[in-house]
């Protein structure tokens, strides 16, 4: 079948093609020439996924092959959702592999660069298509391994690949990161809780007896009910969560992305903007549908239980929205200070899953939850366009300015092409009308409204502002306080500009036609989470004026700072040291982890200095010791002299006389 | 019963196998060729040990050879279960044959001992120290499993004793007696057994299990106690665990790719193929015990490892905590724990092995080194060796795309069905167990880092012995191949468990 053909070139095949890039020799390009044809490959057949998906409507998953026995299978979702998600990642890594191979040029790890990005791609996509649990969280572990590869590519900490500003400490703890700390980093945060999530799959098997997701999505109001009878509906929720949070870099765990911006600028862009991050969305939104439709379908059919396993789900997307607030927030007011480029990209990464995950944790309180995931689905590729421009627009400036510091860099507005196009991307991010940004950032804030949840809603209303003003800050800051200057600034070759220039276009256009085919967006997508909702929006007129509003003050406020020259933003700082310090520390937050590790260290070393040596010098020394230490006293006394002999045997006779009369 | 009928099989490719390498070992004047030879004679056997897995319906019974009043019958049982791990043994052991030769070639040079000699001994005693392994998975009897196990205890410590580091004679007797009393525990309840029994069999001649039910239930309960114990003291559980830092250690290094993850594995191995069935009514009862020592075993290996800054001493921490996964997932006691621990084993071989051969190739590259804080940034002297162990870190942390990932899938599988409904008990196994993975992972990669990346300490790239990297890349690439391999032959592993289960009479 032609479906199937289609399915394995687009997500099999760059497995494939990463095991052949691993045995070439690494004559110039050749390695990256086969990753990016392996990558335009599987591009062309997720296109022709997703027409066949637009043309014929979509049914039950594509299996390659089943193993009954141990409940894997190597099936594919076929439905809209994942012919988006597919087509996404690959024409996205296909573009980012195209900057790459000018970006990683002359780089010694060339070919293991595009192994392992090839095999991330592969990875990527087995999570946006995969039926079967294990199989997803095989993608799953795949992509935190090439993350944790490629974060620490540069395996030998030169100085000039640190993240963070050398000699920074709090405490003990140091606020900078060589690459080989934060790959470890990324892979215990991501690796650790993913053993949980594994648990939680488990558990899930154990209960309903399916690792299908089409499987569990059409018994939806089975397996809540089996879950909240057995009383361990929210455990297992958390398990299944947990994993993702930690992925998706969600307070607590959003430590580990930013360190991870010591990897190449374009990794930062495809796995820690566009893509990896995104699976933790992916995959939430993905069972979402089968907690909210399943506690509804219950209270039809059993209205007691039903009721409590409702009450339950809403406690807990509850949480969810408020850690994605939390998120929102924290990142935010961390980008407001932040110095370096990738820093605050990631930052605004971090706080734009935020948004994401509140919108997941918003969805249960609508009546419609379908039509709210279809917003954070649309908010997810709005993000992953534009933010993957900007990281790839930064891997120009940092070459060209030579320096990861935004304050070090000349006025990159002498570069027209790049920042003209890196305009456009940053002014999706601030949420500008008609940029593809404001439209789905928008959707989302009108779901926080309607759920009527003040604390989280105006964390995340309040967010709005900071976004637009970091991000604005991010380009304007060397209007105002260029670093050295004088030099030509050359602009990449054309192919490389028309990379980010391409994203540029696109979050642009994408904003323009968004009245036209929003609705159909969310249509579309919401078909693949069980009810399609026949009400488009919930029609918040006043939440669209207060994010505009909250948007040009932003605006407004980082041109009158960097570009006006109204404010002296630095003087505000220097007032107010304290609070500078407390946001460019990442809230101190990791101090708390670097002595968790130290503990877990501390311990290991406790445990060997006094238990582990104090039982060997016990049984293997001292025993050994005592028993010729024995032996020696005993041997004294038996030293072959008769009468000796004699007078133990006496002495024998009495006791055992004694013994026997007081018996 | 099989298919495949071809009598003495096994037995026939093992006598000739020995016979040959020793004829060989008189014949051959140069070294290198006895390393040769040796590589060579162990593709006999994997051929047949594939015959006999995978061409006789899954269940290979070799006739009898052996048979006496008492003791029972003698046999070799190839099936889904022995044949895998035995082409396990024989694979490393195959692998790393190659790898020795370099290595000990050096070792002899370095302390000035007549190679020609040192290195044909060697080579015997390598053989039959791995061949007595793949007989002791095989065999069908106590007896006869007991004397392919003391047959690998000599051999390996004599290996030891006159190959080893350090305080050599002193390790090796260490050795010695340590895993002898756990063997002989065994072989006290071996006896026990076969003293109410009749015999010593294990499997009759079909390849079944012999029907022990109206064995009395004190001596039955003696029995599986002496023989649980001696099994955990070769595993290395928590508390029998202080030969093997040593041993595994000071061993040299090609022994050490060996004893680490094939020799101590048996033990769990063991207690699933043989104590599991024979005694169903005491393993349920022991399962709780055991499944709370595996967990204690995998973390305090893990904790102790975390700290270890000798690189093979860490190495066999890390055994011990790969043990406790062992363990734990034969204490799950159902059918996905079984795979898991036949998974992990395969699993644990291949990444120790790696682990361990990279170690070596460190030692082997930078005069003796093994010392992890003098290390750093490896990866810029020997690449290969570093992109090697990488992979091998993987495959014991369970990482696709290496097998590790379906043992870890299992595992966690086996002990959360078993486990997770027994209330607080269960739950603090489980959370135990999750602690264990995050110790193992913290420890590998933390310690991967320390010594792979990270700025150079050392001047420019080493050209790598041809022999070591081209084994160690052997390895991994089967360590990868055994990705694709694993699920589809767990899901037979599962219908044939299920089956044994059926004739069991579902107990």
């Amino acid at each position: 079948m032609a479906l199937n053909a289609y399915y394995f070139l687009a997500i099999i095949q760059p497995f494939i093609a990463s095991a052949i890039i691993a045995l070439l020799p690494s004559k110039r390009k050749l390695p990256g020439l086969v990753s990016v044809a392996s990558l335009f490959i599987s591009t062309v057949s997720s296109g022709l996924v997703l027409y066949f998906i637009l043309e014929k409507g979509f049914s039950g998953p594509i299996s390659f092959g089943d193993l009954p026995s141990i409940g894997f299978s190597l099936s594919f979702l076929y439905d809209s959702y994942t012919g988006i998600m597919m087509e996404l990642v690959s024409f996205l890594s296909l573009i980012i592999g195209i900057y790459s191979l000018y970006y990683m040029d002359g780089d010694e790890g060339f070919t293991r660069y595009f192994m392992y990005f090839t095999f991330f791609v592969g990875s990527m996509m087995l999570v946006v298509s995969a039926d079967n649990l294990i199989l997803l969280f095989l993608g799953w572990e795949g992509t935190g391994l090439a993350s944790y590869a490629l974060i620490g590519h540069w395996r030998h900490d030169e100085k000039e690949r640190m993240i963070g500003e050398e000699g920074r400490y709090v405490a003990n703890t140091p606020m900078f990161s060589f690459p080989s700390m934060s790959g470890l980093r990324a892979l215990l945060f991501t690796r650790i809780p993913d053993v949980l999530m594994l648990v939680g799959i488990i558990v899930l098997y154990i209960m309903t007896g399916t690792f299908s997701l089409s499987v569990l999505l059409k018994s939806s109001s089975n397996v809540v009910g089996i879950l909240a009878r057995a009383g361990i509906l929210v455990p297992v929720m958390s398990l299944l969560s947990i994993g993702a949070l930690a992925k998706s870099a969600q307070f607590p765990f959003h430590e580990w992305l930013v360190t991870a911006m010591t990897g190449p600028t374009p990794v930062s862009a495809l796995i820690h903007a566009a893509t990896m991050v995104k699976a933790g969305v992916y995959y939430m939104v993905r069972i979402t549908p089968i907690f909210a439709y399943g506690a509804k379908e219950l209270m039809v059919t059993d209205p007691i239980l039903g009721q409590t396993a409702f009450s339950q789900i809403q406690e807990f997307y509850y949480v969810l929205m408020i850690i994605g607030a939390i998120t929102a927030f924290a990142l935010a007011t961390m980008a407001l200070v932040a110095r370096e480029a990738k820093l605050i990209l990631a930052y605004s990464t971090g706080s734009q899953l935020g948004f994401m995950f509140a919108g997941i944790g918003a969805s249960i309180f609508s009546s419609h939850p379908s039509l709210v995931l279809s917003f954070v689905v649309a908010h997810l590729i709005a993000h992953a366009v534009f933010k993957a421009g900007l990281f790839l627009g930064a891997g120009i400036y940092i070459h060209v300015g030579e320096s990861r510091f935004i304050d070090e860099w000349p006025n990159i507005h002498r570069m027209r092409v790049t920042t003209s196009l890196n305009w456009l991307l940053t002014l999706s991010l601030a949420g500008l009308p008609p940029f593809i940004g404001f439209w789905t950032k928008d959707a989302l804030v009108e779901s926080y409204i309607a759920t009527g949840l003040l604390l989280p809603t105006s964390l995340l209303v309040v967010t709005i502002l900071f976004t637009a003003f970091y991000s604005t800050r991010y380009l304007l800051y060397t209007e105002r306080y260029p670093g050295k200057d004088g030099e030509l600034l050359h602009e990449p070759p054309a192919y490389v500009a028309s990379t980010y220039g391409l994203l540029a276009i696109l979050s642009i256009l994408l904003g323009i036609m968004w009245p036209l085919f929003g609705q159909k967006l969310s249509m579309f997508v919401s078909q693949s989470f069980i009810e399609v909702p026949h009400i488009l929006a919930e029609g918040e007129t006043t939440a669209v004026a207060v994010s505009l509003a909250l948007v040009l003050t932003g605006i407004a406020l980082s041109f009158s700072a960097y570009y006006l020259k109204l404010i002296d933003s630095k003087s505000i700082i220097s007032k107010l040291p304290s609070l500078n310090n407390f946001l460019r520390d990442r809230w101190w937050i990791n101090v708390f982890y670097y002595n968790i590790g130290l503990a877990f260290l501390r311990i290991g070393e406790v445990t060997y200095n006094s238990l582990e040596k104090g039982l060997d010098t016990a049984i293997n020394y001292a025993l050994p010791r005592g028993t010729s230490v024995f032996s020696k006293y005993i041997r004294k006394p038996l030293n072959g002299d008769t009468y000796n002999y004699m007078l133990y045997f006496l002495l024998s006779v009495v006791v055992m006389l004694l013994i026997l009369i007081f018996m | 019963m099989s298919v495949l009928y071809l009598p003495h099989l096994m037995l026939t490719t093992l006598s000739i196998s020995i016979l040959a390498l020793i004829a060989l070992n008189i014949v051959l004047k140069r070294p290198r060729h006895m390393c040769t030879a040796t590589a060579a004679l162990f593709l006999p056997l994997i051929a047949s040990t594939l015959l006999a897995t995978f061409y006789s319906g899954g269940k290979f019974t070799d006739g009898v050879y052996l048979s006496a009043k008492y003791l029972g019958d003698f046999n070799f049982l190839v099936d889904y279960v022995s044949g895998p791990i035995a082409l396990t043994i024989l694979g490393v052991s195959m692998v790393i044959s190659i790898y020795a030769y370099p290595y000990m070639e050096r070792k002899f040079e370095e302390e000035g001992e007549q190679i020609s000699s040192n290195m044909k001994l060697f080579y015997v005693l390598y053989y039959i120290f791995s061949i007595s392994m793949y007989g002791s998975v095989i065999s069908t009897n106590f007896a006869e499993f007991y004397l392919f196990l003391e047959v690998g205890l000599i051999s390996s410590f004599i290996l030891i004793n006159n190959y080893g580091y350090g305080d050599r004679r002193k390790i090796a007797l260490l050795y010695f007696v340590w895993t002898h009393i756990g063997a002989v525990l065994f072989l006290v309840g071996a006896l026990a057994f076969g003293y109410y029994e009749g015999s010593l069999n294990v499997f009759g001649s079909g390849g079944n299990i012999v029907y022990t039910g109206e064995l009395m239930q004190s001596v039955a309960k003696a029995v599986f106690a002496l023989m649980l114990v001696g099994m955990l003291v070769k595993a290395a559980a928590l508390g029998f665990h202080l030969w093997l830092p040593y041993a595994h250690a000071e061993a040299p290094t090609p022994i050490s790719a060996l004893l680490s993850p094939l020799l101590i594995g048996i033990g769990p191995y063991v207690i699933f193929r043989f104590l599991y069935p024979l005694f169903p009514a005491q393993f349920g009862d022991a399962r709780l015990l055991l499944a709370v020592w595996g967990a204690l075993t995998i973390v305090y290996g893990g904790l102790n490892a975390l700290f270890e800054k000798d690189f093979k001493r860490f190495l066999a921490y890390s055994s011990i905590s790969q043990m406790g996964y062992l363990i734990i997932s034969v204490a799950a006691g159902n059918i996905y724990g079984f795979i898991g621990l036949i998974l992990h084993y395969i699993a644990h071989a291949f990444g120790k092995a790696i682990l361990f051969a990279s170690a070596g190739s460190v030692i082997y590259h930078e005069n003796g080194l093994r010392d992890m804080r003098q290390m750093g940034g490896m990866l810029k002297t020997l690449p290969m060796t570093g992109n090697t162990a990488l992979l091998g870190f993987f495959t014991i942390t369970g990482m696709p795309p290496t097998i590790g990932f379906w043992s870890e899938l299992f595992i966690v599988r086996g002990v959360v069905e078993a486990f997770y409904g027994m209330g607080a008990e269960g739950l603090a196994i489980i959370a135990l167990l999750f602690i264990g993975f995050s110790l193992s992972i913290s420890y590998s990669f933390y310690r991967y880092k320390e010594v792979f990346q990270g700025p150079p300490k050392f001047g420019a790239r080493k050209k790598e012995d041809p022999f070591i990297i081209g084994s160690l890349i052997t390895l991994a690439i089967l360590a990868i191949a055994l990705f694709i391999v694993a699920p589809v032959y767990a899901n037979y592993l599962t219908g044939y468990l299920n089956s044994l289960k059926a004739l069991a009479g579902g107990a």
